[in-house]
């Protein structure tokens, strides 16, 4: 009966912030927690705010991970249904981001994974060894590269696609540390790891991506 | 502290502007370690300088349908559950009351077809006999043991101590039996099968229809006439009694005595029409020879 009575009020609380200030700006102070509980008691507008407050964090960061956009807003999609659909058994023991994090990467490597079964050709596929254990990833480009010529986009895209290469250990602690900007601790959360285990990883992950891109060093 | 673990260090605060003191000492001295520095500090960079990407505009849009997708795929799903649920347990009713008609609520089946139960017997024997009070030769001929105590019994109860096997298998027992009776007949040696047929502790059941006498059965009626006429004896029938026409010379009914024109009134002190007994080693006869009755014994001698 408390919880009900605690969930109504949460539920006031967070229509009230809504209507009394359509800015949202109130709204932005409601916790995740305080959200999710009114979208327990059937507050849709509340799961749209937690929506609003992550759909770009989560598109991101799961396109960094995959390097497709299409799959990556789709999947970005599938995690707040998963949340949506498992609003009832979430509990408040770690931060909501921490927890919506750790669907979306668990997503992310299942698809990962899948096309590794499916040896599914990407234009990455290319610059990959068939065995899959230890990818490298090779620019063709045989000609020095200049910085100053270079332009943005293309280092980004050149570096998009190494990090791509990654293998999955090193690819998501590394994405969530220096693309996402967690902390070891976050991260450890997100990934069910050991924190010494995390940062190995992240220095092993930079290790790699600095032979990948040492043309652009 | 060498440089791997100054590197380890720094790789875990790479970004922070202000550096612990120790190894910024060790950076002043190890351009290695500076080198590290530098290109750790421009990977994070570009890393952090990588462009975010957004969310298209209609993802709320899409996340509620697609979970409005997902609820009623879950409502499908279970009425689909139901859906398979109802004609199954309709079926499931239908083939339970069939069978419960079929084997429960309908009469026994007609398993004792052609099987003759003593009660039976005794009616059949009761219409064409005289009953048994009024021939106690029935009774007294029986075998030994259990058929005296079965005959003493009432009706009723010798019909619920009756168990008749199973009809399949006796049906073949006996069709086994009389298959041996036929092939020993005709080798001449009925002695054995009988001998075997008999130890068995007192007859079967019969699986022969009312009229029909099981030819094993040691209680079985046999004619009088035929028995006799065995014996090199010619028998005219004579109302219940036999009447001896002409007996061969030598023959074993010659040697017992009985001459033409002998009326034989008993055989074995039981109508002669109908003696019970299969396995006759001798036979006493009761006849009237010009209105004197005297007692014949008839040995028959084994062959």
């Amino acid at each position: 009966m408390e919880s009900a009575a605690s969930t109504g009020e949460l539920k006031t609380e967070a229509v009230k912030a809504r209507s009394e200030n359509p800015s949202n700006k109130i709204a932005d102070k409601i916790s995740d927690h305080a959200l999710i509980a009114a979208t327990c008691a059937g507050d849709e507008a509340a799961f749209e705010e937690i929506v609003n407050r992550y759909r770009n964090q989560i598109t991101n960061f799961i396109f960094r991970m995959l390097n497709d956009y299409e799959e990556a807003v789709d999947l970005a999609q599938e995690t707040f249904v998963r949340v949506f659909q498992a609003r009832d058994r979430y509990t408040d023991d770690y931060a909501f981001s921490t927890y919506i994090y750790r669907i979306a990467t668990n997503l992310a490597i299942s698809e990962l994974r899948k096309r590794k079964r499916r040896r599914l050709i990407s234009l990455n596929g290319f610059f990959q060894i068939d065995d899959g254990s230890q990818t490298e990833f090779q620019p063709p480009d045989k000609k020095p590269l200049q910085d100053a010529i270079l332009a943005d986009a293309q280092i980004q895209a050149v570096v998009s696609k190494a990090i791509a290469t990654l293998p999955e250990k090193y690819r998501a602690p590394l994405i969530l540390r220096d693309v996402e900007g967690k902390t070891y601790d976050e991260i450890s959360n997100i990934l069910a790891t050991n924190e010494g285990t995390i940062k190995s990883r992240i220095s092993r992950g930079r290790n790699l991506l600095r032979e990948k891109l040492r043309n652009y060093f | 502290m060498n440089c791997k673990n100054y590197q380890a260090e720094l790789d875990e605060i790479i970004g922070e502007k202000m550096l612990p003191t120790a190894i910024l000492n060790h950076l002043s001295n190890c351009p290695t370690c500076q080198t590290f520095k530098v290109e750790r500090e421009k990977l994070t960079l570009m890393l952090q300088d990588l462009q975010a990407v957004n969310s298209p505009a209609d993802f709320n849009f899409r996340v509620k349908a697609r979970i409005r997708q997902q609820e009623t795929n879950v409502t499908i799903k279970t009425w689909r559950k139901f859906a398979l649920l109802v004609p199954t347990a309709l079926a499931v009713l239908i083939i339970g009351f069939v069978l419960v008609k079929t084997f429960v609520l309908q009469p026994p089946a007609p398993q004792n077809a052609g099987v003759v139960f003593p009660s039976q017997i005794e009616t059949s024997q009761a219409a064409t006999q005289s009953p048994t009070p009024e021939n106690p030769a029935l009774i007294e001929n029986t075998s030994p043991g259990q058929s005296n105590e079965f005959a003493e019994k009432p009706l009723k109860e010798r019909e619920i101590a009756f168990k008749p096997s199973p009809k399949p298998r006796f049906a073949r027992a006996a069709s086994r039996r009389v298959l041996a009776t036929t092939s020993s007949s005709l080798k001449d040696e009925p002695k054995e099968i009988h001998s075997r047929d008999t130890t068995g502790g007192g007859a079967p059941p019969s699986v022969y229809p009312a009229g029909i006498q099981n030819p094993l059965d040691p209680n079985r009626k046999q004619n009088g006439k035929d028995l006799l006429q065995t014996l090199g004896v010619e028998i005219a029938v004579e109302g219940e009694a036999l009447r001896v026409v002409s007996v061969k010379e030598n023959s074993q009914g010659a040697k017992a005595g009985l001459e033409a024109g002998d009326v034989v009134e008993k055989i074995n002190g039981e109508n002669p029409q109908e003696v019970s007994g299969s396995k006759f080693t001798e036979l006493n006869l009761t006849a009237r020879r010009k209105d004197q009755k005297q007692e014949i014994k008839i040995i028959i001698a084994k062959p």
